[in-house]
C-alpha cells in the first residue's frame, strides 16, 4: 500500500514535470506514456480535415455513456442580461436562442427556414411581409401564442429606445394584425435584410413585457415559446435551464440544459476530459492537440462568421504632410506583403481560413474574389511606385488580449519586409473603443487590427458599418475613413431590392470594388471550434457553427 | 475596550467618505464609455445616447457622485450597468462564494505556516530548517494559477478523484483551498520564523531560561506568544487581500467570486458595480485593521488602548 502511495506520488512529480516540458500535450487515455512535443504548426493544417474526418467514425465506435440525462455546456463568457431584449453579445444570445424563438431563423447553410412563424410572403413593392403563425402554441407563462404577441414586442421596442431591439425594427412602418394567425409587417421602405433581422426578432410573452419590470421579472424567469425553460442562474457562473414540456414541435431529449461559465481555456478542456462538461466553446486552437486523440471527443470545426482585418487610415498624414494610405499602391502592397495563409498557421494553428473576399463566406451573397498572393517583390515594386521605396513608421491599435497581440505583431513582422515600421499599441478593448470611436477630425487610429461579425449573418451588416462613406466614427467604425461613391451606391441600391439574383450581382460588385481599393489589409476568418462527448446527439447548427440546442440528447445510463 | 472600538469605528466614517471621493475619482478617470461597450458594436450612436441618458451618464459627475452617496445613505448602492442587478445584491450573491474560498484557505494555511516556521526557528541551522524554508519558498514562488491547472490535471482529469470547476460540493472546495492557502502558509512560514527569531533573542527569554524554566515553556509561552504579533499583521493582510477575491482561484476554477465580478465590470466599465466593490474592499481592511489592533492587546494586554 505504502509503495503504491509512493509511485503515484513520483509519477505526479513526473507528470508535474513533463507537462511544463511541453506544454500539456497529453490526453485521457494516454496516461503514463512519454508525451510527444508539441506539433509543428504546419501540421495542424491538415489535422483540421483529419479532425473533421475522424468525426463520424468516433461516433460509431465510441461506448461511452453520460452518467445522467443533464447536460453541461461549458462556455467562455456569461450572458450580460437574459431579457433578450436587452442583451447585445453573442453569449448572452446563445442562451437566450434556447428559450425565445424568432418568427423565422437560418440553418446551418444560411438558408431562411420556418420557426414561429410557418409561411410567409413578401408584397410586390418589397413594403409589407405577411406572415401565417403556427397555432397552438403557449409561451412559458401560459399565454397564448398569435399576432397579438408579435405586436406587442414590436411596441415594446417604440416605446423603449435603449433596447437592442430598437436596432430590429427601425427600419419598420408598422404591425397589422391581420387575423389571430396571421400578422403583416410594414416597412418604410423596402428592404432586403429584413429577413434576416427577423431572425434576431425574439418573441417574449405580452404578459411578462407588460409588468411594471419586465427586464427584471425577465432577468429571472423565461417567458418565451422555446425548447427550454429558465430554472436559476448565478450571474458570471451558470444559467441552467430544464426542458419545456409543453414544447410546441419535437424537442430535446436532455432533462436539462446548464451554460456553465468556465473562463480559463484549460479548465474548459479538463471539462471535457473529466466529463463535467458535455459540450465545450470554443476550443481555444492551440488546445486542440490536447483532445483530437481522445476516443470519446469529438471536434467540430466551421468557418465561423468573424472576419478579421486591419484598418488603413486613408486620411492619416505622416509628419511630412503624405497620406500613406490614401494610395490605393500603398494599401495594395500591404496586402501583397502578407501571407495570409502563413497567418492562419501561425496565429491560428491552421484553424482559420485567408480570405477570399470581404468577409466570411458563411454569409450571405458572400462573392469570391481573387486572392492577394504574398509576393514581396511586387509589394516593393508597388511601394517604389507610390514612393514609398524607403517605408515609413506606421502605429497600430490592438486589443491586449493574447491572440489579438500575437495576429498584430504577425502583421508589424510581415509589413517590416516592404519597409513600414509598425508599433503595437495594445490596449484594453473598451479603451480601444474610446480611440477608434473619434470622429476624423479627431482620431488617432493609423491602423487598427480588428475583427468583424454580422450578428444576423446579413451581407449589408457585413459591410456597411465598417466601410460605408457615411460610417465614419463616431456612425460607425469606418476607421479606415474610406468613402467610395460607387460601393456606397452600390450597398444603398441593393439593401431596397427585393430580387434576389439583382441584390446578389450588386453585393458581389460592391465587394469586387472593396477588395480591389483595399481600405484594409485582409487578414483571413477564425473557424469556429466546438468540442463535445461522443454521446452527445441532435446537434443543430446556425451558419458560423453557432450550436443550437433544441433536439439535443445524451446516450446516458 | 469597548469605547476604543467605537471611536475606531466612527473613525471609520469619514475614511469610507474620503475613499469613496478618491474611487469615483479614478474610475471616472478611466478611458472608455460602458454606453458603448453595452449597446453593442453594431449600435448606432443614437441608441448609444439613449443607453447613456438612461443610465444618467450624461449629467455632471459631480451631480452623479452625489446622487452616489445619497443612495449609499439609504443603503442603495445603484444598480449594476451591465446585468441590471441591485449591486448590493451582486456583490452578496459573489460574497458567499469568496468567503468560501477564504474559509477553505485559511482552514490550514495560517497553522501549517506558522507551525512550519515556529519550527524552523527552534530547530534553527539544522536540515529541519532548510526543509521548512524551501518549502515555504516553494510555495512563495508557484504561481497560483500553475498550482490550480496541475492540481486540475492531476487529480481532476487523471485521477477523477476532485471536481475541476465551481463550488457544489466539499470537495470542489479542495483544490481551491489548495491555491488559496499555499501562499498564505509560505508567507506565515517566513514571517513567523524570522519573529520566533528575534524573540528567542530577547533579554526576557535568556532570562526565563536562567531561572532554569523548562525549554518547552520557555519556547511556547515566553517566545512563541510574543512573537504572534508581526504574525498578526501580517495575517491580517493576508485575509483583507482574500476577502477581496483571488482574480486567478476563481477564473481557474470557474467560480463567481468578487474578484472576477471586479475584473468583469472594470472590463464593461460597469462603474456602480466597480464603486461597490471597492467600498466593500476599502470596508473590510478597515475592519480587519480593527480586529488585528484588538488582537494585539489580547497577545500582549501591556499594549493599551487609548
Amino acid at each position: 500500500m505504502r509503495n503504491r502511495k509512493f509511485i503515484s506520488l513520483a509519477l505526479a512529480g513526473a507528470m508535474v514535470l513533463s507537462l511544463a516540458a511541453c506544454g500539456g500535450n497529453n490526453s485521457s487515455q494516454q496516461a503514463g506514456t512519454t508525451a510527444a512535443p508539441a506539433a509543428p504548426a504546419e501540421s495542424t493544417t491538415a489535422d483540421a480535415a483529419a479532425v473533421e474526418a475522424s468525426k463520424a467514425a468516433k461516433q460509431e465506435a465510441s461506448t461511452a455513456k453520460s452518467a445522467d440525462n443533464d447536460i453541461v455546456v461549458a462556455v467562455q463568457a456569461d450572458a450580460t442580461h437574459l431579457d433578450p431584449h436587452v442583451s447585445s453579445n453573442g453569449a448572452s444570445n446563445q442562451i437566450t436562442n434556447e428559450m425565445y424563438e424568432c418568427l423565422l431563423s437560418f440553418d446551418e447553410n444560411t438558408n431562411v427556414i420556418p420557426m414561429l412563424a410557418k409561411e410567409w410572403s413578401v408584397s410586390e413593392d418589397g413594403c409589407a411581409y405577411t406572415f401565417i403563425l403556427n397555432e397552438g402554441i403557449k409561451f412559458h407563462d401560459g399565454e397564448p401564442f398569435n399576432a397579438e404577441s408579435v405586436k406587442a414586442v414590436y411596441e415594446r421596442g417604440l416605446a423603449d429606445p435603449s433596447l437592442t431591439l430598437q436596432r430590429t425594427i427601425s427600419a419598420w412602418e408598422d404591425v397589422v394584425v391581420d387575423s389571430e394567425y396571421q400578422v403583416t409587417i410594414k416597412l418604410k421602405e423596402p428592404n432586403n435584410t429584413f429577413v434576416n433581422k427577423i431572425t434576431q426578432f425574439r418573441i417574449v410573452s405580452p404578459k411578462a413585457m407588460a409588468m411594471e419590470n419586465a427586464s427584471d421579472y425577465l432577468a429571472k424567469n423565461s417567458a418565451g415559446t422555446g425548447p427550454f425553460v429558465l430554472s436559476e442562474r448565478v450571474d458570471g457562473g451558470y444559467t441552467k435551464m430544464v426542458r419545456n414540456e409543453n414544447y410546441w414541435r419535437e424537442g430535446p431529449g436532455v432533462d436539462s440544459l446548464t451554460f456553465q461559465v468556465v473562463p480559463e481555456d484549460a479548465a474548459r478542456i479538463a471539462m471535457l476530459q473529466t466529463g463535467e462538461a458535455d459540450i465545450i466553446y470554443p476550443v481555444p486552437v492551440t488546445d486542440v492537440s490536447l483532445i483530437e486523440n481522445d476516443p470519446s471527443i469529438i471536434i467540430d470545426v466551421a468557418p465561423a462568421t468573424t472576419y478579421r482585418y486591419v484598418t488603413l487610415n486613408t486620411e492619416w498624414a505622416l509628419p511630412d504632410g503624405r497620406k500613406p494610405f490614401s494610395d490605393k499602391r500603398v494599401r495594395q502592397a500591404c496586402n501583397y506583403a502578407f501571407d495570409s495563409e502563413a497567418y492562419a498557421k501561425v496565429v491560428f494553428n491552421g484553424y482559420a481560413k485567408a480570405p477570399t473576399s470581404i468577409f466570411s463566406d458563411s454569409i450571405q451573397y458572400f462573392a469570391e474574389q481573387t486572392p492577394y498572393t504574398a509576393d514581396i517583390a511586387k509589394a516593393k515594386s508597388l511601394m517604389e511606385e507610390a514612393g514609398y521605396a524607403d517605408g515609413f513608421d506606421v502605429e497600430i491599435i490592438v486589443d491586449n488580449t493574447t491572440v489579438e497581440q500575437k495576429g498584430a505583431t504577425f502583421v508589424q513582422q510581415q509589413l517590416s519586409q516592404i519597409g513600414i515600421n509598425v508599433k503595437l499599441l495594445p490596449n484594453e478593448s473598451t479603451a480601444n473603443a474610446e480611440k477608434t470611436s473619434a470622429p476624423l477630425e479627431s482620431t488617432t487610429v493609423q491602423m487598427w487590427y480588428v475583427n468583424w461579425a454580422s450578428g444576423s449573418y446579413e451581407a449589408d451588416g457585413s459591410m456597411r458599418n465598417i466601410l460605408h462613406g457615411e460610417k465614419f466614427p463616431p456612425n460607425g467604425y469606418n476607421t479606415a475613413f474610406w468613402n467610395n461613391e460607387e460601393f456606397n451606391q452600390l450597398l444603398d441600391d441593393a439593401l431596397k431590392m427585393s430580387d434576389t439574383t439583382e441584390i446578389a450581382d450588386a453585393y458581389a460588385k460592391a465587394q469586387a470594388i472593396a477588395w480591389e481599393e483595399c481600405p484594409w489589409i485582409f487578414l483571413g476568418n477564425d473557424n469556429t471550434i466546438n468540442a463535445y462527448k461522443t454521446y452527445v446527439t441532435g446537434l443543430l447548427y446556425k451558419p458560423g457553427g453557432v450550436m443550437v440546442f433544441r433536439t439535443v440528447g445524451l446516450d446516458h445510463e | 475596550m469597548g469605547r476604543y472600538i467605537a471611536r475606531r469605528l466612527l473613525e471609520t466614517i469619514p475614511l469610507m467618505f474620503v475613499i469613496s471621493i478618491f474611487v469615483f475619482m479614478f474610475i471616472h478617470l478611466l478611458p472608455g464609455d460602458p454606453a458603448r461597450t453595452l449597446a453593442g458594436v453594431e449600435a448606432t450612436p443614437e441608441e448609444i445616447e439613449a443607453v447613456r441618458e438612461e443610465f444618467g451618464l450624461n449629467d455632471p459627475l459631480i451631480v452623479q457622485y452625489v446622487d452616489y452617496i445619497v443612495g449609499l445613505f439609504h443603503g442603495d448602492m445603484g444598480r449594476s450597468l451591465k446585468s441590471n442587478i441591485p449591486v448590493s445584491e451582486l456583490i452578496w450573491s459573489r460574497f458567499q462564494f469568496t468567503i468560501q474560498l477564504v474559509f477553505a484557505g485559511l482552514i490550514w494555511a495560517p497553522f501549517l505556516g506558522i507551525f512550519i516556521g515556529v519550527m524552523c526557528a527552534i530547530k534553527r541551522g539544522t536540515w529541519a530548517d532548510l526543509g521548512g524554508m524551501l518549502l515555504a519558498i516553494c510555495g512563495l514562488s508557484a504561481p497560483g494559477f500553475w498550482l490550480g491547472l496541475m492540481g486540475i490535471q492531476f487529480f481532476s482529469v487523471k485521477l477523477g478523484a476532485l471536481p475541476s470547476a465551481g463550488l457544489d460540493s466539499w470537495k470542489s472546495l479542495v483544490l481551491p483551498s489548495l491555491v488559496m492557502g499555499t501562499g498564505i502558509m509560505a508567507t506565515l512560514a517566513r514571517y513567523s520564523r524570522s519573529s520566533m527569531l528575534e524573540t528567542l533573542r530577547e533579554d526576557y527569554v535568556r532570562t526565563a531560561r536562567a531561572k532554569g524554566q523548562k525549554e518547552s515553556i520557555v519556547m511556547f509561552r515566553h517566545a512563541f506568544k510574543n512573537s504572534l504579533i508581526q504574525v498578526v499583521t501580517i495575517l491580517g493582510l493576508q485575509i483583507g487581500g482574500l476577502l477581496s477575491g483571488s482574480v486567478i482561484t476563481e477564473t481557474i476554477f470557474s467560480i463567481p467570486g468578487m474578484g472576477r465580478l471586479l475584473v468583469d465590470s472594470i472590463a464593461y466599465r460597469d462603474y456602480p458595480a466597480i464603486q461597490g466593490l471597492l467600498m466593500i474592499f476599502a470596508l473590510q481592511y478597515v475592519l480587519i485593521n480593527l480586529v488585528v489592533d484588538v488582537l494585539y492587546g489580547v497577545i500582549n494586554p501591556k499594549i493599551r488602548f487609548d
